[in-house]
């Protein structure tokens, strides 16, 4: 290419780079008032001018010499001078730089570096731009050959940190520290100085040969390790005072507070990648080494419920490592929850017999203890832990806890399951005081059951042993659906799908076909009414509920009753029908479950009770026996006399078919009650097996309708044995099953390891040993398993 | 130990409606009532104003559990019990044979594929009934 003398511009070097120095000068010095398109082309030109300057116009200027030949020579020659005029040139700008910079201290000093490395910064861009011929070619091929030459904002940068930044960094970073002490003092100061300053160390470290972590260097090394050592400083000497100065609960207010400015202003000078670093030596400081003293408050915290401190000091210790910060506070407050739990349930007041046989009192007691317990700390997880899962995991592990084991509930008695099922019958039961008294004013009957049921499911999640709790809800259930007793079929099927959500189908199947069994129940109870002309009539209001036999908690009863014709006929009735309707089903009638309304009519009755006589609601036992009182004939004596006859307990006996502690239980309720007189007398005299009976024509009471049909204490306390009875032989057939499933995979296993694996399969309960180890003798003795021969420690499957 | 429930006292609509007086007794009653619903018993009087029936109910068969999956008459048959959601539960019933001998429907369908018979007695399989 040759060269082109560009209008009146001089192609000699020395000119050329004269022209350049004026331009340069300016530049730097001011550039606002400098930029023009004319001066920028020019000054682009002599570059270029300057570059490609061969051969004859220049030669023999002392540029080129003989020896160069080739163009690229020429080029690296005109290049490597320019290179290094421009690097000399700049070095002078900076020493004069540096030298102004001497006048002033301070934040004046930073005031100076800023605007100057703002200045410098425009000018070298601009800079950077005239010589891109430079950049484009000599440099770059210099590059592409591996010597090192910067292009020219890097050189400008690296010129601007050698010659000028490495002289005053120190008198800089001291300016910096200074105003970091008046900010943290208190005072207001320009952070934005700081923030430039940060930033230009980060410049200052670009572009250098190698690795980008490099990129960094100046920043970390100059501005951030001093920087970080300065903060330490002043915090550990603060940390000192208010340490001497307060308690350690001011401390954590203080240091906090501390913490939060330090965090908003980090943000806003620090570069984002030295944030880390900075936060960790803060924390280091003011957390890291006061840590047993700070952990050792959460314990006196938690006690008076300081619920912003304890949110501070969780806070703060979430800056350390979970090991040395949040771990052990959460195995105190697991502690502290679980204490908290059981005093709740000890400071119940309740007798042993109570306890025993719980009341449905005791279980409403019980549950709103817990309850609050749960609650309180759930509350304090929120506000004081911010719903931190470790938090809420030793929550959990406390509650489930105090809820199974407490005052009330020794180990492996399931008491809990029983007292959260009582409670659940109360919820849900027609007329149970308690479910509407402890309802939030305001709310709608609706709401605040659905709100008492999502509570009794919360303490049902932690319940160890829910196979206890389904045999008892199940009891409850039967009953309220049997006497229509729920206060909603809502309440009833909200409670069934959270059940289904926490423990899945299977373990609601039974309850949820208990309401199908309802439904059918009532059509064909009105259809068969409706069809009184093909089944007969019924002489009284008869409803028939006709139950799954393995859906429900019943089992036919094994005694025997002679039925009066007037039930027997209806049952006749019914049975006909259902035959009808549904071939090939049987019934077994629950006598004791089904119960009858009566009015009894007394000649000697005054007022109401006169002409309509008394009301009385009874099992189908008690109408058996009180029938015989109103017959017009019988074995007993007196038949037709206005005091009604008189049996003797053995014509009782025979008269009912009914076994003796049934007959006598039953005459017990109605001497109680006074409506049978005994020949023996009153109170516990009355029952016994050689009185007599008659009605008690003078009875009295001041309602009209009386309830003898209510579960006797001795039938609860019965009921309750029964059905723990009835869980302990499941659990064993539970456990068989899965030692059997457990064998027939793995066909030979360890004592220790089939006894491991037992109990990991079971869910609904924790499996004893002692009960594996039973089961595991009877199926040995069933030869479904054997000892190994060589090894005593060891069973083999036998298939 | 009984509880007296107390409720407000009836209205009473059995003494102005009443059923004819039934014979209550045991044994054989004789028509010769001693008083009248409306008017002063002369003699002590039971009327039955409701009876509220319970009975469990179950397929009329001789062994509780289908010969066939081994699961209880009254439960599902045991490839439903491991399908619970399918919608098919619903038909799982009880089939009796001419035999009088019953299975799950579903079981005796399954077998019936392979022989013509059923599986306790081996007579010829026809169906006597369906449960539902």
């Amino acid at each position: 290419m040759s060269f082109r003398p560009n209008g009146d511009q001089s192609n000699d070097a020395d000119e050329l780079l004269s022209l350049l120095r004026v331009g340069l000068t300016d530049i730097l010095e001011n550039l606002a008032q400098c930029q023009g398109f004319t001066k920028y082309m020019s000054m682009y030109t002599a570059v270029y001018n300057f570059c490609t300057a061969l051969r004859s116009s220049v030669a023999g200027n002392g540029y080129y010499t003989a020896a160069d030949t080739t163009s690229s020579v020429h080029g690296v020659v005109y290049g490597r001078r320019l290179y290094t005029f421009l690097n000399e040139f700049i070095v002078q700008f900076m020493e004069q730089i540096a030298e102004r910079s001497a006048d002033f201290t301070g934040d004046d000093l930073l005031g100076f570096y800023n605007s100057e490395w703002v200045k410098f910064g425009d000018s070298t861009r601009c800079i950077h731009h005239i010589f891109d011929y430079l950049n484009r070619h000599w440099i770059q091929r210099e590059q592409e050959e591996g010597n090192n030459v910067s292009d020219v904002s890097t050189l400008m940068f690296h010129l601007w940190r050698d010659n000028f930044f490495m002289q005053i960094r120190n008198t800089l970073l001291e300016s910096v520290f200074n105003l970091m002490t008046r900010v943290r003092d208190g005072q207001v100061v320009d952070l934005g100085m700081v923030k430039s300053v940060a930033d230009s160390f980060v410049s200052l470290g670009g572009d250098e040969v190698g690795s980008s972590s490099k990129k960094m260097d100046v920043y970390n090394n100059y501005f951030l390790t001093p920087f970080v050592k300065a903060t330490m400083q002043y915090y550990s000497v603060e940390s000192e005072r208010l340490l001497n100065d307060g308690t350690i609960i001011d401390y954590i207010v203080r240091v906090s507070e501390r913490f939060k400015e330090e965090d908003e202003r980090a943000e806003l000078y620090l570069h984002e990648s030295s944030l880390p670093e900075f936060k960790q030596a803060l924390t280091n400081t003011l957390i890291g080494n006061q840590k047993e003293n700070l952990r050792a408050e959460f314990k006196p915290m938690l006690e008076v419920h300081e619920k912003d401190n304890l949110r501070r000091l969780y806070l703060l210790l979430r800056r350390l490592d979970d090991k040395d910060g949040l771990e052990p506070l959460r195995a105190v407050f697991s502690e502290h929850v679980k204490q908290a739990g059981l005093k709740a349930v000890e400071q119940l007041s309740v007798t042993a017999e109570e306890i025993a046989f719980p009341t449905p009192n005791l279980a409403r007691l019980f549950v709103s203890a817990l309850l609050g317990v749960h609650g309180t700390y759930t509350k304090m997880l929120h506000e004081s832990f911010l719903d931190d899962p470790g938090f809420s995991k030793a929550l959990d592990h406390a509650c489930s806890d105090f809820v199974n084991f407490n005052a009330i509930c020794p180990p492996n008695e399931n008491k809990a399951s029983l007292l959260l099922a009582t409670y659940c019958d109360l919820l849900l039961k027609k007329g149970s005081a308690a479910a509407r008294k402890a309802g939030a004013e305001g709310a709608s009957e609706d709401d605040n059951l659905e709100e008492q049921l999502t509570q009794a499911i919360c303490i049902f999640r932690y319940l160890k042993g829910t196979d206890v709790f389904q045999k008892f809800y199940s009891k409850g259930l039967a009953r309220r659906l049997v006497y229509e007793q729920s206060v909603s079929t809502h309440g009833e099927e909200t409670m069934i799908s959270k059940l289904k959500e926490v423990s899945g189908v299977e373990f609601i199947t039974r309850l949820a076909r208990m309401f199908n069994d309802m439904i059918v129940s009532k059509d064909m109870s009105d259809e068969f009414k409706s069809k009184a002309g093909v089944y007969g009539e019924v002489p009284f209001d008869f409803d028939m509920k006709v139950l799954n036999m393995v859906s429900w908690p019943y089992s036919p009863p094994d005694v025997k009753l002679e039925v009066p014709p007037v039930l027997s006929n209806v049952c006749e009735q019914y049975k006909r029908y259902l035959d009808d309707k549904h071939p090939g089903r049987k019934l077994s009638w629950l006598w004791n479950i089904a119960r009858a309304e009566i009015k009894l009519f007394l000649p000697n009755a005054t007022g109401p009770a006169a002409k309509n006589g008394y009301i009385f609601q009874l099992t189908t036992y008690q109408l058996v026996i009180l029938l015989l009182f109103s017959a017009e004939s019988g074995p007993g004596t007196g038949y037709g006399t206005p005091a009604g006859p008189t049996l003797t307990y053995t014509q009782l006996l025979a008269a009912t078919g009914l076994g003796e502690d049934i007959v006598l239980g039953e005459l017990e309720i109605f001497c109680k009650a006074r409506v049978l007189n005994s020949s023996t007398g009153l109170g516990s005299d009355a029952v016994s097996t050689s009185a007599s009976y008659s009605l008690n024509v003078d009875f009295k009471s001041k309602h009209l309708r009386v309830n003898l049909a209510n579960m006797k204490k001795s039938e609860q306390k019965r009921e309750i044995k029964d059905t723990m009875r009835a869980v302990d032989e499941d659990r064993m057939f539970t456990i068989q099953a899965a030692i059997v499933r457990i064998m027939k995979s793995r066909k030979k296993l360890s004592h220790r390891q089939l006894i491991e694996e037992t109990i990991n399969q079971i869910k609904p309960f924790q499996a004893q040993v002692s009960n594996i180890k039973k089961t595991i003798d009877q199926l040995i003795d069933k030869e479904y398993l054997e000892r190994d021969a060589n090894s005593r420690d060891m069973y083999n499957y036998l298939a | 130990m009984t509880d007296m429930d107390v409720d407000t006292p009836p209205h009473d609509s059995g003494a102005a409606a009443p059923v004819v007086p039934k014979p209550v007794s045991k044994p054989a009653p004789k028509p010769a009532q001693s008083g009248t619903a409306t008017g002063q018993a002369t003699c002590p009087r039971i009327e039955i104003k409701k009876w509220n029936a319970v009975a469990l109910w179950s397929w009329d068969m001789e062994s509780d559990v289908c010969a066939i999956c081994r699961n209880n008459n009254m439960e599902l048959c045991i490839e439903c019990q491991a399908d619970q959601d399918a919608k098919v539960n619903n038909n799982c019933s009880i089939a009796w044979g001419i035999c009088n001998h019953a299975f799950h429907f579903h079981c005796i369908s399954r077998w019936l594929k392979n022989r013509n018979s059923c599986p306790l007695d081996n007579r010829e399989w026809d169906y006597q009934k369906y449960g539902n």
